[in-house]
């Protein structure tokens, strides 16, 4: 052990509610009644978010992040910070008690949908996962056909009008765009659409493409990211996998989900 | 009393290690507590060093060490203490047998516990006179090959006990091996009560959890939840573990749910650390293994208040479970009868949420405090037999190694008869 200790461990729990808690294990080195915990977004260029540490218990130091606080989306790295002291702890994942994030139903009216998920980076620290999306198309979901998909969700903030399209995008290729129309289904805010794969597929495929699936409720609407994150899985990349389809000539499609649990298809090239 | 554990590596991570380090944690809040590990790989322990104990090690393996041991050439030749048919063999050397003796023959302490076949040989041939030598073993005795029951039946007779987690395989030992003076008692293994509150039963999630090797039949999982999900598309399953170094079976299962069509109902969550938390994230836990030398899965999702659907594989689960009260018991292999147990705890709330309190209170006996209680009592009385009473003085350690050499000299030759009949047959 070294004389000062330059990380802390953290259990953090959910309640049904929203509101994250932050439980600081108990350490050689008690940060001081000043101490605060501070959220760093990743790429983020200075966006911090400082939560005030209280003491639950001699030696134990709890932080709550309240559901309407507000923490913009992306990736936050966890530390404790010590005012006028230039010494940060690391904050690593203790127990992460999330059972009341699993299959969130928030009510279809909800204005702006709020996610936020602790887990442990790959480098063995705590982050947190945060989304907010308003309005917000939440997958549900997805068959998987011999030409293409369809797929389930619900809208939150926004109702599916006359005239809804679900949108196919390529990034960096703003003039290929495949629309499909949109159907409300039976429970409030619920959607479906099929999208057939030979569309996404047109032109030669040569390397991975990944088109992203938007939401455009009504013509003219602002499109809605169609995203999966009511619940306590931070990255579903790996988790929420669907089968593959040949489309043309060896090259296949995919639905998937992005590492930022986006809904997309994924094209994949033949083999070379 | 001070107690000595001896582990293969306790800077790995495995079920052996987590459970000794669960049993000298407990065992650290009375006694003076050291766990003496033959390797050392990393700097500090995958668990983190139990609170109260004294780690230690023989072998340095640690590439950057002042004191790697690895280039010693004692190192480079094969163990000959160490018995061949354990399955650690490879890694052990002249170097480990030479460390390990030096440790075994001044070791200061009122009881020596082996945790793995090898290492319970040592301790019976090299302990020095005065302490209680106990063998625990983890695995069972059904699962070693001949070679190694064969040098386990010679071997053991020196020790003062032998623990096994079940009693099937503690009577396996009583009926099978010729093992006279060897107390040998079945002990479960501790799991401590979780961190986080039970789970409330009503999230419509089935929950697995254990490395992804074939033995594990989550095959049959996957298979079985094609009919829950029929039944009852609400429901779903997540399957924790990663990837086994034995086989890809991540790929097998992946195929099998696309085949099945069960991409929105099963879920291959990949590891999670710790396991305790996700538990609370389904009602019901599953394992439907061919084999379970215990069943630790189990006994965790019990301690999470979760009702436990279990095949009736040798040996850990008959013990574990109380079928139709405190989770299902159902025929190995037989996936029909996996959906209908799953299915009737589905179906019926209120039966799913009685059999998961039932599985929080009746887990309760595999508290490390009551577990390590039972190793207590068993050291206790050890000691208080004295050595003369426990009936090997020097003069049968002396016979016993005498007639183990000459067995060791025979065995080598046969052995070495075998292996040029193997050479002769795959040239």
């Amino acid at each position: 052990m070294t004389a000062t200790a330059t990380t802390v461990r953290a259990d953090c729990a959910a309640d049904p509610a929203g509101a994250l808690t932050f439980d600081l294990a108990p350490a050689a080195t008690v940060p001081g009644p000043e101490a605060v915990l501070l959220l760093r977004r990743r790429g983020g260029a200075g966006t911090t978010v400082r939560l005030p540490l209280t003491s639950t218990a001699p030696g134990r130091l709890r932080a709550v992040l309240p559901p309407s606080a507000d923490v913009p989306e992306g990736r936050w790295d966890a530390y404790v910070e010590e005012p006028g002291s230039d010494h940060t702890l690391t904050v690593l994942p203790g127990l992460r008690d999330l059972r009341a994030l699993v299959d969130r139903t928030p009510d279809t009216g909800t204005a702006t949908i709020r996610s936020r998920v602790p887990y442990p980076t790959l480098d063995g620290r705590l982050a947190l996962r945060c989304w907010v999306r308003a309005p917000h198309a939440e997958a549900g979901a997805i068959r998987v056909g011999p030409s293409g998909m369809s797929a389930e969700g619900e809208l939150y903030g926004v109702e599916v009008g006359e005239g809804a399209v679900v949108e196919a995008r390529l990034p960096g290729e703003p003039a290929r765009v495949h629309r499909v129309p949109l159907t409300a289904s039976g429970q409030p805010g619920g959607f479906a659409f099929t999208l057939p794969y030979a569309p996404l597929a047109e032109g030669p495929v040569t390397e991975e493409r990944l088109w992203r699936l938007w939401v455009i409720p009504s013509p003219g609407a602002k499109a809605v990211r169609i995203s999966r994150i009511l619940d306590d899985v931070w990255s579903r990349e790996h988790t929420f996998v669907y089968p593959g389809r040949p489309v043309a000539d060896g090259v296949r499609a995919t639905p998937c989900y992005s590492a930022a649990n986006d809904l997309c298809v994924r094209l994949t090239p033949p083999a070379a | 009393m001070h107690i000595s554990f001896l582990l293969h590596n306790a800077y790995g991570i495995g079920g052996t290690i987590r459970t000794t380090f669960t049993l000298a944690r407990t065992l650290a809040e009375q006694h003076d507590v050291e766990i003496v590990s033959v390797f050392r790989h990393r700097e500090a322990p995958a668990f983190g060093t139990p609170d109260g104990v004294t780690l230690r090690h023989l072998v340095d393996t640690r590439k950057k060490s002042a004191t790697y041991d690895g280039d010693d050439a004692e190192h480079a030749r094969p163990a000959t203490v160490f018995p061949r048919g354990d399955s650690r063999h490879k890694q052990y050397s002249k170097l480990t047998d030479a460390r390990i003796a030096a440790h075994l023959q001044r070791l200061e302490a009122d009881v020596v516990v082996g945790t793995r076949p090898g290492l319970n040989v040592h301790i019976s041939r090299q302990t020095r006179r005065g302490p209680v030598r106990v063998g625990q073993e983890h695995l069972t005795l059904d699962n070693h090959g001949y070679r190694l029951r064969r040098e386990i039946a010679h071997r053991y007779t020196l020790l003062d006990a032998l623990t096994t987690v079940t009693r099937a395989d503690a009577e396996d030992y009583r009926s099978r091996m010729k093992l006279p003076g060897v107390r040998i008692e079945a002990i479960p293994n501790a799991v401590p009560e979780p961190a986080c509150p039970p789970a409330g039963g009503d999230l419509k999630w089935v929950v697995a959890a254990g490395r992804l090797h074939r033995v594990k039949r989550y095959d049959l999982l996957v298979r079985a939840f094609a009919q829950v999900a029929a039944v009852r598309p609400d429901w779903r399953l997540r399957i924790y573990g990663g990837a086994d170094a034995s086989g890809d079976e991540k790929t097998t299962l992946r195929a099998l749910i696309d085949q099945l069509d069960l991409h929105n109902h099963v879920f291959l969550m990949g590891s999670a650390t710790p396991l305790e938390a996700e538990w609370p994230k389904g009602s019901i836990a599953a394992v439907t293994s061919d084999r379970e030398s215990f069943g630790m899965t189990i006994v965790e999702a019990m301690r999470g208040g979760l009702p436990v659907v279990a095949t009736d594989c040798p040996h850990g689960p008959v013990e574990i479970i109380e079928d139709g009260t405190d989770g299902r018991l159902v025929p190995k292999g037989d996936t029909d009868a996996i959906a209908a147990a799953l299915l009737q705890l589905i179906e019926d709330d209120g039966l799913r949420h009685r059999m998961g309190r039932a599985a929080l209170s009746a887990s309760e006996r595999f508290d490390p405090a009551r577990i390590a209680e039972r190793h207590e009592r068993l050291y206790t009385e050890l000691i208080a037999q004295g050595a003369r009473r426990r009936g090997h003085g020097p003069v049968r350690t002396a016979l016993h190694r005498t007639r183990g050499t000459v067995l060791d000299g025979a065995y080598a030759l046969r052995y070495k008869a075998a292996d040029v009949l193997r050479k002769g047959k795959s040239a």
